[in-house]
């Protein structure tokens, strides 16, 4: 944490360099936060950008209340959800699932599931298909570890909501892999 | 980020099993669900591979740079605007006090011709704004 502050002090007084040391240690916790969030592929690296912009504009503010990276993630989700809330409208932010339920019995054969490379790509995307709370809460605990609290931090969503989603998420991925390995 | 060891899968299996809220559920799983949990934890802790490519440094400090030196050229350009006006500002009050026929002709020289100070001032703004975009637009290019 002493690292960290002194990191932040520099930082604040101007140092660039310090800056892109901070970039290289958060970065990947942006990119797969927005990644997971943000559809369209050629959006993500200026979405990131921007959010790592806010972290600097933004940083002489950070009083040590939160973990950095809650910090970062709290802008990193907000950004992302904006983005998202322009470009499709609410419809995307809801917790409509039944197209991801109703996904092999539409569009897909068991034929086109076969070619699937394996099942680490396959659940990336069914991910990528579940309704944008849903991802997010996935995205937070199993990619980026965060706690359940520091997720509520983040996303404003209550505890038990999360757990919620992260239930439900779940169920539906094991459900969709119980079909793929079938096949 | 880092993949689950078995502990800690057993630990999400645990919880997601609990969080079904139905006592007793933990024994009726089958054993098909529980492999296909713990495949399914570890899977969601892979990496995104269509993710792992993109770096942020480089282009995030340059737009920083970028917009700290617009700043300080509109720091730069207030200056001097603000030292042009107090500048003038000066002039006329020295000229008043020293010799007020001489600000009236001055005045009056303005004043005939003012359409002429117009169209020089217009156009060494329009001059420096095409050429701000011009060089902009030309180092956007070449980067």
């Amino acid at each position: 944490m002493q690292n960290e502050e002194e990191l932040i002090s520099r930082i604040v007084n101007g140092d660039l360099t310090a800056f892109k040391i901070l970039i290289k240690q958060y970065e990947k916790l942006v990119i797969y936060m927005v990644g997971r969030l943000v559809q369209n592929k050629e959006d993500i690296e200026d979405i990131c950008q921007e959010v790592f912009i806010k972290v600097h504009k933004y940083l002489p503010g950070f009083r040590f209340q939160s973990k950095l990276s809650t910090w970062i993630a709290q802008i990193a989700y907000g950004t992302a959800i904006n983005h998202q809330k322009k470009v499709s409208g609410k419809r995307n932010l809801t917790d409509d699932i039944s197209d991801f339920e109703n996904y092999h019995k539409t569009t897909e054969d068991p034929e086109t599931i076969l070619t699937k490379k394996n099942t680490s790509v396959f659940i990336q995307q069914q991910i990528q298909k579940l309704p944008i709370h849903y991802r997010t809460v996935l995205t937070l605990y199993h990619l980026n570890e965060f706690s359940y609290q520091e997720i509520e931090e983040i996303t404003g969503m209550p505890e038990g909501t999360v757990k919620n989603y992260l239930f439900r998420a779940r169920k539906l991925l094991k459900e969709k892999l119980e079909i793929y390995l079938k096949y | 980020m880092k993949a689950p060891n078995e502990k800690e899968i057993q630990r999400l299996l645990d919880e997601q099993l609990k969080e079904n809220g139905e006592p007793g559920l933990l024994s009726s799983v089958s054993k098909e669900d529980e492999e296909l949990y713990k495949l399914l934890f570890t899977t969601l802790a892979d990496e995104p591979t269509d993710l792992q490519n993109v770096s942020l440094a480089e282009g995030v400090i340059k737009k920083i740079k970028a917009k700290e030196q617009k700043a300080e050229s509109l720091r730069y350009l207030s200056l001097i605007a603000a030292t042009l006006i107090l500048g003038l500002l000066y002039a006329y009050c020295a000229t008043y006090y020293i010799s007020q026929p001489v600000l009236t002709s001055i005045l009056s020289f303005i004043a005939d011709y003012k359409w002429i100070f117009l169209f020089i001032i217009c156009s060494v703004i329009i001059i420096e704004i095409a050429d701000k975009n011009l060089v902009k637009r030309k180092s956007a290019v070449l980067n």
